[in-house]
């Protein structure tokens, strides 16, 4: 430590425990909606399970959020006449982490108190976020946040974390079919990759390079049957692979039809 | 041949690599996955070794060189709950082997989901079945094929099948030190469709080339392999392989590979230990289990485990018997000079019921047949070569081989070439001598010469001999060859001889002696070289001898001396040598019984110098003489001096021997008396030069000099 920023530190303490004896309201300088970890999700999977809503946001100031008002609805455009769940609540440690560097996040389960209505398939909803700091005396109004919830007839039995091919198996890229691969971490929080090889062990795509999939949430990615190359790769049975961290992973077998 | 296939191969790779962008990846991709846990242990590596029923899926040309019956069963797990079975059996026939296999791929059943709505389960599976055949060409050449037919039904609905095929080669040495071998794999078709689907698929058509080299340690019961292996598949990038295997005892085998790919994407996304391969195998007795693991990509692990059985006690009945056939010698020279001039071939080929051909062919250097014997129904035991080709002359110089062939009892014979070499340059001789003459008197002069000689042949010498042949042709003195001369190729010798001959031990005759050196080289052409020395011992006994003999012939003249120059002086010498004087001192013995007459003293030189030049040193030599007689108390008044030059050669100056007779001084008492001063009246009319005629030795047998003088006047 050099001597000179340290007397400078001890002569500004008296300002700055000045500074803090006001109340500088928080800040938010950055936020995201995420639906299932995903922004904007559109694979927003129902079966058997509820969606999380999560928001990040990056909060500076002397006080902090101390609670927050959420709204979902099928309306596009606010304010919401007609929500399907409405809620209040404080941010707590069980429901807010602090992600260090001002970056907090926050996540609810969908319908968590039950009040609101059961979600549709298929169906686009929208949300509205308000943040309220320790004073209750700020209020900071987010942007609409949006999410599409999609069928699904896999489920996820596994302990740890699973692999699923869903929608289309086997697909017929060169008629335009995807096939989409559902994956879910249960107990931690992952950093994961999904990519697809060949039945010899070629290297096809990469789906999902280093992501983190966060526990508990569903993630689907969406292959359309191409190679790094954006060829379309021939009929046959191909790999892919969800690998999280240096585990092996899971493999499961996508088959290609060209027609 | 080895290098134009090399270069075709090399050439195919590269090419492939330049037509590769753009490209999109071939169907059929489990094709390409390896089969059998040993060769995918070594890193995939196999096409150059194919030592195994694995050759059925690396190279099936190694068939060729498989001798026992095989069979192998290998079962993979495949990530993505995927399971694969191979196997086969192998027979090989005199022929070549043939090679009978089937590959099932398949997985735990699929459920189908279409449009998220989950229906029915599916397997997709795979099957290759297929026949290869590998036969050899030669020792050290086989080629083999393999057609497969390949079903790939990725679904109920939606199939394919066709055939494909293999074809390799591989060339393997002698001590199976070195192994090259090449393949291509799924020709026949270059794209097909499923089932109910317009879009083509291209097939793995795939290049395979490596090098193995075999290192066989039986000090450390060992056998090391070590393999390099370049593989292409169409519109993929090259894949380079290296592997080692180990074989302890010939029971465990530990092996090591690394498939590396050139693909950047690949080498990008799959971890470096994709790339590796390992296994073992323990074998006894020829039953076997190999085990191979292989991380595949970062996707899974893959386990192999083969089961091999290899039909130790049995081996192939081949349609060859072996015989064998030797050519003694296998070195001569047809030439027509009764050394060695042909050779003649022992076959040696095991009982046989019904010959119906033998032939013998025999091939130069550059592999064309120069000459044929063969013959029906019965093989001589000794068949002659006599070195001449199938157009009646005779072959040139250089290394031959015989072939034997035979056939008989249905089958063909085997035989190793006999090697042959036609030599017709006699050994090169070189030769000189320390001495050429000899006078061995044991004066420490001149009394021995050696004889030195080299020997070189482009084979080898058989044997030399030296002989000392005197001027009538007669050997006196011979040297032969022992046994530690024979095979070498060169020899250099020196032989000393001290005058003596074989017979007496004792000194020959004076004379002119040639010392001949003669060679027969292993195929037995004969070289000579000579040399010649001439003998000559100038003893006491000798000046005797010619002292008598020359008084009988000199009749006219009187008495007379002749004392040889070589004993006198030294060559081209005035003054005299110092053993001259015992010689002269023997001489003046007989002018002292004889001190009455006259005494006449002639030089002589033989015609090697000028005219002038000899009668000058006969002159110088004769007045020597005369100082020296003088001294010992000769009266100066009986003596006279003259020097003849050449001018009175008494043998032919065209020998060496002749001109050394003719270099001499002669003492010659003549009849001419003394006039003494006390008897001057008395002496001088009878001082006559008459020859004397009837009295051959009259200073010898008559006691009374004076009556010599009588008798001269008479006649």
């Amino acid at each position: 430590m050099k001597p000179t920023k340290h007397y400078l530190k001890t002569a500004l303490l008296p300002v700055l425990l000045f500074l803090s004896a006001n109340a500088y309201p928080v800040s938010i300088s950055t936020y995201q909606y995420f639906v299932d970890g995903i922004l904007d999700n559109t694979e927003v999977v129902l079966k058997d399970r509820v969606p999380i809503l999560s928001w990040e946001y990056t909060a500076t100031g002397t006080t902090y959020v101390s609670s927050f008002t959420l709204k979902v609805s099928l309306e596009s455009a606010l304010p919401f006449a007609s929500p399907i769940w409405s809620v209040g609540l404080t941010t707590n440690s069980i429901n807010t982490q602090n992600l260090g560097d001002n970056q907090f996040r926050t996540s609810i389960n969908y319908n968590s108190d039950g009040l609101g209505a059961a979600l549709l398939n298929d169906s686009t909803y929208y949300w509205d976020l308000m943040l309220y700091d320790s004073t209750e005396s700020t209020v900071t109004i987010f942007a609409i946040g949006k999410f599409v919830t999609t069928t699904s007839n896999i489920l996820f039995t596994g302990s740890a974390y699973e692999l699923q091919i869903d929608y289309n198996n086997p697909f017929n890229p060169t008629a335009g079919q995807i096939t989409k691969f559902r994956y879910k971490s249960k107990n931690l929080n992952e950093r994961v990759k999904v990519r697809i090889f060949t039945l010899s062990g070629k290297f096809v795509k990469t789906l999902a390079e280093d992501q983190l999939a966060l526990k508990e949430r569903e993630y689907t990615v969406v292959w359309d049957g191409k190679n790094y190359n954006e060829e379309i790769v021939p009929s046959g049975i191909y790999l892919v692979n969800l690998a999280a961290g240096d585990s092996k992973g899971i493999t499961k077998r996508v088959i290609v039809k060209n027609k | 041949m080895i290098k134009r296939t090399l270069t075709i191969t090399l050439g195919t790779l590269l090419c492939f690599n330049c037509a590769q962008a753009g490209a999109t990846l071939p169907g059929l991709d489990f094709l390409q996955i390896s089969q059998g846990a040993r060769a995918t242990a070594l890193g995939e590596a196999f096409t150059p070794l194919a030592d195994d029923f694995n050759a059925v899926y690396h190279n099936p040309a190694g068939l060729g060189f498989i001798i026992r019956p095989e069979f192998q069963s290998t079962y993979t797990t495949l990530p993505g709950d995927m399971y694969m079975g191979s196997g086969g059996y192998l027979h090989p026939f005199p022929a070549g082997t043939l090679a009978i296999h089937t590959l099932s791929f398949g997985g735990t059943a699929i459920t189908r989901i279409q449009d998220g709505a989950l229906s029915d389960t599916f397997s997709p599976g795979s099957m290759a079945s297929g026949l290869s055949f590998g036969f050899k060409v030669s020792d050290t050449f086989a080629l083999g094929a393999a057609a497969k037919s390949v079903s790939d039904a990725l679904d109920t609905d939606f199939k394919a099948s066709l055939m494909l095929f293999d074809a390799g080669f591989l060339l393997r040495s002698k001590s199976e030190s070195f192994s090259m071998g090449y393949c291509a794999q799924n020709l026949g078709t270059s794209e097909f469709s499923y089932s109910g689907s317009l879009v083509k698929v291209k097939t793995p058509l795939t290049h395979k080339f490596g090098f193995n080299f075999k290192a066989d340690l039986p000090e450390q019961s060992s056998v090391i392999n070590f393999i390099f292996q370049a593989d292409k598949t169409e519109f993929q990038p090259v894949s380079y392989s290296a592997a080692i295997e180990h074989w302890g005892a010939d029971i465990l085998a530990l092996r090591i590979g690394y498939k590396f790919l050139t693909d950047e994407n690949s080498t990008k996304e799959l971890d470096t230990l994709a790339g590796l391969r390992a296994g073992i195998g323990i074998h006894i007795r020829g039953i076997g289990v190999d085990y191979a693991y292989q991380p595949v990509a970062t996707v899974g692990e893959v386990h192999r485990v083969s089961f091999v059985m290899k039909f130790v006690g049995w081996k192939v009945k081949p349609k060859y018997f072996d015989s064998f056939m030797k050519a003694d010698p296998y070195i001569f020279s047809p030439n027509n000079d009764g050394m060695k001039d042909s050779t003649f071939f022992l076959p040696e080929v095991p009982q046989l019921t019904t010959l119906t051909l033998w032939k013998i062919s025999i091939i130069d250097s550059n592999n064309i047949i120069v000459k044929t014997l063969s013959g029906q129904e019965t093989l001589p035991k000794i068949i002659n070569w006599d070195g001449k080709n199938d157009f009646g002359g005779f072959v040139s110089e250089g290394n031959y081989s015989a072939e034997l062939y035979i056939e008989a009892d249905g089958k063909r014979s085997q035989t190793e070439k006999a090697a042959l070499n036609i030599d017709l340059t006699p050994a090169v001789l070189a030769t000189s001598i320390s001495n050429k003459t000899i006078s061995p008197n044991s004066d420490g002069l001149e009394d021995d010469t050696t004889f030195y000689f080299t020997i070189t042949d482009n084979n080898y010498i058989e044997r030399w001999q030296v002989a000392i042949i005197n001027s009538k042709g007669k050997t006196v003195k011979a040297f032969k060859s022992v046994d530690d001369s024979y095979g070498l190729t060169s020899i250099n010798k020196e032989l000393y001889w001290n005058g003596k001959d074989d017979v007496y031990g004792e000194n020959v005759p004076n004379g002119d002696y040639k010392i001949q050196l003669t060679v027969y080289d292993v195929a037995g052409n004969k070289s000579s070289e000579d040399q010649y020395v001439t003998m000559f011992i100038p003893t006491k006994v000798e000046i005797r001898e010619v002292v008598k003999e020359v008084v009988k012939k000199q009749e006219f003249q009187g008495l007379k001396i002749s004392l040889s120059s070589e004993v006198l002086f030294d060559r081209g010498k005035k003054s005299m040598k110092p053993e001259a004087y015992t010689q002269l001192d023997k001489a003046i013995e007989t002018l002292q019984t004889y001190p009455e007459y006259k005494v006449l003293i002639e030089g002589h030189t033989d015609i090697s110098e000028s005219k002038q030049n000899n009668v000058e040193l006969s002159s110088s030599r004769a007045w020597n003489v005369y100082s020296y007689l003088v001294k010992k108390g000769i009266a100066k008044e009986r003596l006279a001096v003259k020097g003849w030059g050449a001018l009175k050669p008494i043998f032919p100056n065209t020998t060496r021997a002749g001109r050394m007779k003719n270099r001499r001084v002669e003492i010659v008492i003549t009849k001419e008396k003394m006039a003494l001063p006390v008897k001057s009246e008395t002496a001088t009319p009878e001082t006559e030069n008459t020859p004397q005629t009837q009295d051959n030795t009259p200073p010898a047998e008559e006691a009374q000099p004076q009556e010599a003088p009588k008798q001269a006047p008479s006649e």
